[in-house]
C-alpha cells in the first residue's frame, strides 16, 4: 500500500552524511525548504556513544562479540572500527547485500543511520589540488575535473572554517594549506621519524591534517585527545553531520528530517524531470513516496548510483543518467600496503608517554610531483603512520608467569612504528557497479554487483611504494622490523570507494556537469563521492563536503532565479 | 606551553572545590581555568578510579547543559558536558544501557557468578591456576601492591577465561555458517585462510578439558592429592614444567598446552580490567587539555 506525501519542498536531499549534512545546511540557510530522507535509524548519544566505556565495562572486554559479528555482520567485521564499541554505526549485511564476482572480492563498508559514516570517519582532512582535478592534462589520461582547484578552493575555506580541521602549514603546491587550527603535537616516535625521513629522503613529515577541534570552535569544545573517536563524541569535537552541519540547517526552521527511510528510485514524470523519490519505511516496510521541485542524492558514492540505476522507465531504460551508459563506471578506491613497522629500540622506556593523539603523522606525495618523476606509472601515493608505546601487547611475547612475569611486562615498554602507504587507482571504464540481476535488499531494492580490481598502474605504483617502505624501515633502524604485507589491499577495504557518476563537461562521457547536476536532468544532482573523476591518493571526503557546498551554491542560486 | 596536570578533589562538605596545578606548582582556580580554555571540558586525569562529581560538580566543565532534546531532530545533538558527568560517574563495573538497545554491553549480575563452559570443581581449579600465574602474596590477593585488592581481578580474569571457552562453540558454527563468497573475502582480506581457519575451528574447550585432566592427574601421580591441595612449591613445581619459560627442547603435551592457552587469555583478561590497566599506567581514555605530544622540542 503506498501513501503519498503531497507536499511538495523546495529540494529533497538523500542522505544525511558528509554530502548531505552540507547542502542540507546550505540550501536552508538560503531559504528553501528541504526534506533530508536518511535510510538508517537516529542515533543516541545516551545509547550508542561508547567513548569512555572501559574494556572491563563490556560483555568481551573490547574483543568482539565474534560470534555475533559473524552471524549479522560477517563483511562490516573486517573493518578495524567495527568492534564492539562501535559495531552499531556498521550496516546489517544480510540487510544490505551486494555480488561481485570470485575472482574480484569487493569490501564495501556502510553506516546507515543518521549521519552516515560522519560517526566512524577517520577525520583525514585534505585538499586536492590541480594535481587531482587536471591530472589528464598533465599525464594524459582520461579525463580532467570539469572545474579546477581556484573554482573549489572558495568552498574548501567555507567547509574548513565551518568544521575546523587542525593542521600545519607546508606550502605543499601538491597538497595545498587550508583554513586551518593549530596542528596536533607528533609522538616521540613520530617526531624521530620526522626528522630522520625529512633529513634521508627530504619527504615532508606532519601532523595529520584531521576534523578534530584543537581549539574550541563555533561553540563547540576542543577534543580532549581521547582518542576514542569512531565510538561517538559527546562533546562533538570533531566533525559528524549530526552535531554539526544538520543542527545547523535545523536552526533555520526550513528542515524536515525523515530517518528510516530507504530510497528506492528517482519519481521521473513524463516530461522528464525528477518529481521526488519512492522510499520504502526501513521498519514497516511501507512504501511511500516524497516530492520537491530539486532532488539532490548524497546517499554515498556507490548508492546514489544504485538508485540512479533503479530509476529505469521508458525514457530512461538504463536508469536515470545513464544514456550514455557511462553510470556505474569508472569507480575508484585507494590501495594501501600496510603492516610495514618495527621497535624504536632509543624509545624503550618504564615510563609512560601520554597518549591521546586521534591522528599520527602524514607523509605527503612527493613523486610525479614537481621534479619527481616515476616514469613507471602515472600519478602517485602518500604515507601515514603512527609511533606509539605498547600498551600490554609485548607482554605476549615474555615467557613465564607470576609476579616476575608482571614486574617485567611493567618495567619496560616497547616503543612502536609504523607505516602505511596509500596509492590513487585510476578510473577505469572495467571497474563498475551494476544492479545485480537477481539479489534484492531487505527492502525489495535490487542489491548493487560489483566488479572491481586493480591493474597495471597500481601494480607499479606498489612496486615503488614498497621500495620506500622498506627504505624508510632501513632508515629507522628499527629492531624486529616487519616488512609491508606481500599483497595490496582488497579492493572497498578503505572505504574511499568514489566514481560511477562522474562530472565532466561531455554528456556522452559524463553523468553530471560541472555543477553536479545530471545532463540528462535538469533539476537532479549527485553530491557525494560519486560524481569524483580521479581520486589523488588522498581522502576524498573533505572534497565530497566542498563539492557539496559548491553544488549547493549553484542549486540556491538556479532555484532563486527560477531556472530549475 | 606548560604541561598541566589535573585532579579532582571528592568534595568533602558539599563546597565543590576543583583545582588545577600546572607544573609550575601555581594553583589556577577553577574560574581561570575556563576562563584560560573557554568552553573546552577537558578537566580530569585518569587516576586508576573515576571520582564521583556530585550534581553540583556536573556543570563543573564549562558547557551549557545539553539543549533538551526536543530543540533538534532525533539523531542530531549538541555538544554536551552531561556524558563526561556520567561516564566518569560511573563507577561501576557495568556500563547501563536500556534493555533492549542495539548497543550490547554487560549487564549488571544480581547473584554469583555462574560458570557457562566449566563445571563448578574445573572453575575453583582455573581459579586457583589464574591466582598462581598472576602471582600471589602472602595474603593470597594478587594485587600490585600487598593489601590493595580493591577488586577481586582473580575473579574478573576466570570468568573471562570461562566466557572466552564457552564462546566457542557458537563462534565455531557462525564460521561455518559464512556464505562462500563472505569466506573467500575474508580471506582475500587477510591475504591467507589462516584467521578463517582460526576460527572455523580453534576448540579451546578440548584444550582445556584435556589441560585440567593432565593437571589432575600428575597431581594424583606425584603427590596423591586433587591438584588444589597440593603445596605451594608443588604448584610451582607443575607450572614450571608446562610454562613457556621451560627449556626449548622439552616436549609438549596437553599441560603445555593449556598452560599456553590460559597463559595468553589471562593477559587479555588481566590487562583490560581496572588493577591490570592502572598496574600498566595505562594513560588511554583520559581528558587532556591540549594535544598530548613528546615532552621533547617540537620545533
Amino acid at each position: 500500500m503506498s501513501s503519498k506525501n503531497t507536499k511538495v519542498y523546495d529540494a529533497l536531499i538523500v542522505g544525511s552524511g558528509a554530502s548531505g549534512g552540507w547542502v542540507a545546511k546550505e540550501l536552508t540557510e538560503r531559504g528553501m525548504r528541504v526534506l533530508v530522507l536518511e535510510a538508517g535509524p537516529p542515533r543516541v548519544p545516551t545509547r550508542d556513544f561508547t567513548e569512555h566505556v572501559w574494556p572491563y565495562q563490556l560483555k568481551f572486554r573490547g574483543f568482539r562479540d565474534q560470534q555475533a559479528l559473524l552471524e549479522n555482520q560477517p563483511v562490516q567485521r573486517l573493518c578495524y572500527a567495527c568492534d564492539e564499541y562501535s559495531h552499531q554505526f556498521f550496516v546489517n549485511d544480510h540487510e544490505n547485500p551486494y555480488t561481485f564476482p570470485a575472482d574480484k572480492p569487493f569490501m564495501w563498508i556502510r553506516g546507515r543511520q543518521v549521519g552516515g559514516k560522519t560517526f566512524c570517519w577517520a577525520r583525514e582532512s585534505y585538499r586536492y589540488s590541480d594535481y587531482e582535478f587536471k591530472a589528464a592534462s598533465r599525464d594524459g589520461y582520461e579525463q580532467d575535473w570539469p572545474f579546477s582547484y581556484h573554482d573549489l578552493e572558495p568552498y574548501y575555506d567555507k567547509v574548513e572554517s565551518f568544521i575546523g580541521v587542525s593542521a600545519s602549514r607546508e606550502g605543499l603546491e601538491q597538497m595545498p594549506d587550508g583554513r586551518f587550527l593549530p596542528p596536533m603535537r607528533l609522538s616521540c616516535g613520530s617526531l624521530l621519524a620526522k626528522k630522520v625521513i625529512e633529513e634521508k629522503f627530504g619527504w615532508r613529515v606532519m601532523p595529520d591534517r584531521v576534523a578534530n577541534l584543537t581549539v574550541p570552535h563555533n561553540g563547540r569544545p576542543a577534543c580532549h585527545y581521547c582518542d576514542e573517536c569512531s565510538r561517538g563524541c559527546y562533546t562533538a569535537s570533531y566533525f559528524n553531520s549530526p552535531a554539526v552541519t544538520l543542527p545547523a540547517a535545523a536552526r533555520t526552521g526550513r528542515l524536515t528530517l525523515v530517518s528510516d527511510a530507504v530510497v528506492s528510485h528517482v519519481l521521473m514524470n513524463d516530461q522528464g524531470k525528477a518529481e521526488g523519490v519512492g522510499y520504502v519505511e526501513r521498519t514497516t516496510r511501507e512504501h511511500r513516496e516524497a516530492r520537491a521541485k530539486i532532488v539532490v542524492l548524497a546517499a554515498a558514492a556507490l548508492e546514489s548510483t544504485r538508485i540512479l540505476l533503479n530509476s529505469t522507465s521508458r525514457r530512461f531504460p538504463k536508469g536515470v543518467g545513464n544514456s550514455n551508459g557511462v553510470l556505474g563506471h569508472y569507480l575508484m578506491d585507494h590501495f594501501t600496503l600496510e603492516g610495514a613497522g618495527g621497535i624504536l629500540p632509543a624509545l624503550k622506556s618504564s615510563v609512560r608517554e601520554p597518549i591521546g593523539n586521534p591522528a599520527g603523522f602524514l607523509i605527503a606525495k612527493y613523486v610525479n610531483t614537481g621534479t619527481h618523476l616515476n616514469k613507471n606509472f602515472l600519478r602517485g601515493y602518500r604515507f601515514d603512520g603512527d609511533a606509539s608505546q605498547s600498551t600490554y601487547g609485548h607482554a605476549f611475547g615474555i615467557a613465564g608467569f607470576g609476579r616476575d612475569f608482571r614486574r617485567q611486562v611493567r618495567h619496560e615498554f616497547p616503543y612502536y612504528f609504523g607505516i602505511t602507504a596509500q596509492g590513487e587507482c585510476v578510473p577505469r571504464y572495467d571497474n563498475y557497479v551494476a544492479l545485480d540481476p537477481e539479489k534484492k535488499d531487505a527492502w525489495g531494492i535490487p542489491a548493487l554487483h560489483i566488479h572491481a580490481s586493480y591493474g597495471e598502474n597500481e601494480h607499479a605504483m606498489t612496486k615503488a611504494m614498497r621500495e620506500d617502505v622498506h627504505a624508510i624501515l632501513d632508515a629507522m633502524k628499527l629492531e624486529d622490523p616487519n616488512p609491508p604485507h606481500k599483497e595490496i589491499s582488497v579492493f572497498g577495504k578503505n572505504i574511499h570507494e568514489c566514481g560511477t557518476a562522474r562530472m565532466g563537461t561531455d554528456p556522452k562521457t559524463s553523468v553530471l556537469n560541472a555543477f553536479n547536476q545530471v545532463h540528462d536532468v535538469k533539476n537532479l544532482f549527485v553530491t557525494d563521492g560519486a560524481c569524483f573523476v580521479t581520486q589523488g591518493c588522498y581522502e576524498p571526503t573533505l572534497t565530497i563536503m566542498a563539492v557539496s557546498a559548491r553544488a549547493a551554491d549553484y542549486i540556491a542560486e538556479e532555484y532563486r532565479r527560477g531556472s530549475l | 606551553m606548560s604541561k598541566i596536570k589535573v585532579t579532582a578533589k571528592r568534595p568533602a562538605t558539599g563546597n565543590s572545590q576543583l583545582t588545577i596545578q600546572n607544573s609550575e606548582f601555581r594553583i589556577l582556580t577553577r574560574r581561570e581555568w575556563l576562563l584560560k580554555l573557554g568552553e573546552a571540558a577537558v578537566l580530569l586525569g585518569f587516576t586508576g578510579t573515576a571520582p564521583a562529581p556530585d550534581a553540583a560538580e556536573s556543570s563543573l566543565f564549562g558547557l551549557p547543559d545539553a539543549e533538551p532534546a526536543s530543540a533538534l531532530p532525533p539523531g542530531l545533538y549538541e555538544p554536551s558536558s552531561d556524558h563526561l558527568a556520567h561516564v566518569l560517574a560511573s563507577d561501576s563495573l557495568f556500563h547501563a544501557v536500556p534493555p533492549g538497545s542495539e548497543t550490547d554491553y554487560l549487564r549488571p549480575r544480581t547473584g554469583p557468578y555462574q560458570p557457562q563452559f566449566f563445571s563448578p570443581s574445573e572453575f575453583q581449579v582455573v581459579r586457583r591456576l589464574v591466582s598462581l600465574m598472576l602471582g600471589e602474596h602472602d595474603d593470597g590477593s594478587v594485587a600490585a601492591s600487598p593489601g590493595d585488592d580493591h577488586e577481586n581481578v582473580v575473579a574478573v580474569v576466570v570468568e573471562w577465561i570461562d566466557l572466552r571457552v564457552a564462546s566457542a562453540a557458537g563462534i565455531r558454527q557462525a564460521a561455518h555458517g559464512l556464505s562462500p563468497e563472505h569466506r573467500a573475502l575474508t580471506i582475500a582480506f587477510h591475504g591467507n585462510a589462516a584467521a578463517v581457519e582460526e576460527l572455523e575451528t580453534a576448540q579451546p574447550e578440548r584444550t582445556c578439558h584435556e589441560g585440567l585432566q593432565w593437571l589432575a592427574d600428575e597431581s594424583t601421580k606425584r603427590h596423591g592429592k586433587p591438584f588444589l591441595e597440593l603445596s605451594e612449591e608443588q604448584h610451582t613445581a607443575l607450572l614450571g614444567e608446562i610454562s613457556d619459560a621451560r627449556p626449548k627442547d622439552a616436549p609438549e603435551n596437553a599441560g603445555t598446552r593449556f598452560f599456553r592457552f590460559i597463559k595468553h587469555e589471562i593477559i587479555r583478561g588481566f590487562y583490560t580490567s581496572r588493577a591490570g590497566l592502572k598496574e600498566i599506567d595505562y594513560q588511554g581514555n583520559a581528558f587532556h587539555a591540549e594535544s598530548p605530544g613528546c615532552g621533547h622540542d617540537q620545533s
